[in-house]
């Protein structure tokens, strides 16, 4: 209830703060000029028209240009000037043509120029937006967890400013928070965050308005391909293009627009200046210039929506790229350009699901320079599984080395070979080889030929059957909460519950448990065990065992091993307690 | 959004791209046709045989200039790099330590 209410404040507040965010009196004039100026342009009758205001606000005081556009005015309301003048009436017209044309680039440019004053506020943190994600997070107990102590004071502040006392205050907080806990408790995370979807109209550009426009920054319009062309035509505003076109002109970048045409159109389409301003914000001063291009190859990291019309449906990143940028900054991702060079994806990847895997990577301690140098690890959406069987067969180190790895399918002939070579007592050594390159510099560690091709004669075929696996039977009830809940959650409940407490007799390490003599990530069963107590199933041996077996590669010796160990370890203390 | 891939690709590997990457990455491939074309047909080339798992998991290498990727592999001893990514894909990460 009071979440609810909470969000209705929250979203009267911002649809304020937006208001006090419209158009000011001066872009209005300059607008309702400009279409004036526009009709006059296309019905040829300018008799109505304010030259000594156009002029005066365009071109300041040029008596000379407002004498040639009342000379025409005249003209152009006089129905037998053309005959009477002849000649001098049709130079004249063209003449007066070509100014009104410059007039209506140079009020578009001023218009441009306003607005992106008036926008540079907005960047980041204007009131509203503040309020949009306080907003999004209160509505979403996922991210509850999330809201920073400044943003709890926002909270407060606008709760106050609704008239609600202090003490109704803190109950509110209060509730929402414990719903909150409850909820994670008893939910499947990370539910996908929908964006914002905009029909784009259709504008139906002048061709050569564009092309002036272009021609004002020394590009030529028609360097981009016939299909960009068309696009710009018909979707973007010269208000939008100026502002761009400005902008690059502001950061120095000459853009390349035979090479990257496909890319540069859809920011001429469906970005905005201040979003690619934004984005050129998050990349190093040092090497903006050079490096612009990289960010220019994912041209959905410049839009913030999604995007249906005629020609298809564009789906943006902004918002995802933000957060991401500000998650890897806060954790310390040195240079965000050659990162994104090396791979952009985790960059546009959902910023929830981002999220849940740094926290996975911490739990598992995989250390944080391993995983930001390698950004490829957040590729896949469950990694976890393959960290698992690394540490199940005493590869960690390896895969410390080579992280990528962590792509690996559970259940790729890699890991079977490596618990071959381990059935033969193989040695770390004999499993993967540390060398240099070039004999100097950082040293890698490469798994072994036996390990990589078919060594032992294992291939995708045969893995079970190499390995004398036994599969054990798996609980339908367990199948199905791990089926919903396929992500990864930090283990909190396992810790208040008395079976794990005493499986936790088995702990070599932080990360694995040895049973019976043999290997089983810790973090494995508890996060398992952590989803079936949040699914409420009960707490059972059954369910610590079902929770223990799942992707490991054992054989039936190692199981029956296993089990006796558990089986020992629950009826000592079940005798314990009789 | 990647039928322009249907005479380099079959369906399956065409279907796991799509269930495997953000429709924003998709979106930014469908704006680099040419160049996708061009990187793949480079990599074939070289004898790199793990092109499907490569577009599966990394597609975001195909939103690059064809020339960057050619400047990286011939940054690199070419054909120990291409052996160690047709040993395992996730080696192509490798190219951008040197």
């Amino acid at each position: 209830m009071n979440r609810r209410e909470i969000s209705k404040i929250l979203l009267k507040q911002i649809e304020i703060e937006k208001n006090s965010f419209t158009e000011t009196d001066e872009i209005k004039k300059y607008k309702k000029m400009k279409r004036q100026l526009e009709n006059a342009l296309i019905t040829k009758n300018f008799k109505d028209l304010d030259f000594n205001q156009i002029v005066k606000l365009t071109y300041g005081d040029n008596k000379p240009l407002l004498k040639e556009l009342i000379f025409h005015q005249n003209l152009s309301s006089n129905p037998n000037a053309k005959k009477l003048y002849g000649e001098l009436y049709t130079n004249g017209e063209a003449k007066a043509l070509k100014s009104l044309d410059q007039i209506s680039l140079k009020l578009t440019e001023k218009i441009s120029l306003l607005e992106q004053e008036q926008a540079k506020d907005k960047i980041f943190i204007t009131k509203d937006t503040v309020l949009q994600h306080l907003y999004e997070k209160i509505s979403d107990f996922d991210q509850f967890a999330t809201i920073s102590s400044n943003e709890l004071d926002i909270l407060v502040e606008t709760l106050k400013k609704a008239n609600y006392s202090n003490q109704k205050i803190i109950d509110m907080i209060i509730e929402v928070t414990a719903n909150t806990i409850r909820k994670l408790n008893s939910s499947k995370l990370l539910p996908s965050k929908e964006i914002e979807e905009i029909n784009l109209p259709v504008t139906s550009l002048n061709k050569n308005d564009i092309v002036g426009l272009f021609k004002l920054y020394r590009y030529d319009f028609s360097l981009f391909t016939p299909q960009d062309r068309k696009l710009i035509l018909k979707y973007s505003s010269s208000e939008k293009i100026f502002g761009i076109l400005k902008l690059f002109d502001k950061y120095k970048f000459r853009m390349d627009l035979r090479n990257y045409s496909s890319k540069l159109a859809p920011l001429f389409v469906y970005s905005a200046p201040y979003l690619i301003e934004n984005v050129i914000n998050t990349i190093p001063k040092e090497t903006m210039k050079q490096d612009f291009n990289i960010f220019l190859n994912r041209p959905s990291i410049f839009i913030s929506k999604r995007f249906i019309t005629d020609d298809g449906v564009v789906i943006g990143a902004y918002n995802n790229y933000i957060e991401n940028i500000k998650l890897f900054d806060s954790l310390g991702l040195q240079n965000i350009s050659s990162t994104f060079r090396r791979c952009s994806s985790p960059f546009t990847r959902n910023s929830s699901q981002i999220k849940s895997l740094v926290n996975a990577f911490d739990t598992y301690q995989i250390p944080k320079a391993v995983y930001l140098y390698t950004l490829s690890a957040f590729n896949n959406y469950n990694p976890i599984p393959a960290i698992d069987q690394f540490i199940e067969l005493g590869c960690l180190e390896y895969l410390k080395d080579n992280f990528s790895r962590v792509n690996l399918n559970p259940n790729d002939p890699i890991f079977y070979r490596i618990k071959k070579a381990r059935q033969l007592s193989a040695t770390d050594d004999e499993i993967y080889t540390r060398f240099q390159n070039g004999g100097a510099g950082r040293i890698y560690i490469r798994l072994n030929e036996n390990i990589t091709k078919n060594g032992f004669g294992i291939t995708k075929d045969n893995c079970s059957e190499k390995v004398e696996e036994f599969i054990p039977k798996t609980k339908k009830i367990c199948d199905n909460v791990l089926k919903q809940n396929d992500v990864f959650v930090t283990p909190t409940l396992v810790f208040e519950d008395e079976l794990i407490q005493k499986l936790e007799a088995f702990k070599t390490s932080e990360l694995a448990y040895n049973i019976g003599g043999v290997t089983i990530s810790r973090y494995k069963v508890l996060c398992n065990y952590e989803k079936y107590l949040r699914s409420n199933l009960d707490s059972s041996v059954d369910n610590i065992k079902d929770a223990l077996f799942r992707n490991s590669i054992l054989t039936k010796i190692e199981y029956d091993k296993v089990i006796k160990a558990i089986n020992e370890l629950y009826s000592i203390n079940l005798e314990r307690t009789i | 959004m990647l039928e322009f891939l249907n005479n380099m690709i079959n369906n399956e590997t065409i279907i796991k791209i799509m269930n495997n990457n953000d429709k924003s990455l998709l979106y930014d491939i469908s704006c680099n046709k040419e160049n996708m074309i061009k990187i793949i047909t480079y990599l074939k080339e070289i004898n790199v045989k793990v092109v499907n798992d490569l577009l599966i998991n990394r597609l975001d290498l195909f939103t690059k200039n064809p020339d960057e990727i050619r400047s990286l592999f011939k940054g690199v001893n070419e054909e120990i790099m291409v052996s160690l990514i047709n040993e395992d894909y996730t080696a192509i990460d490798a190219l951008f330590d040197f």
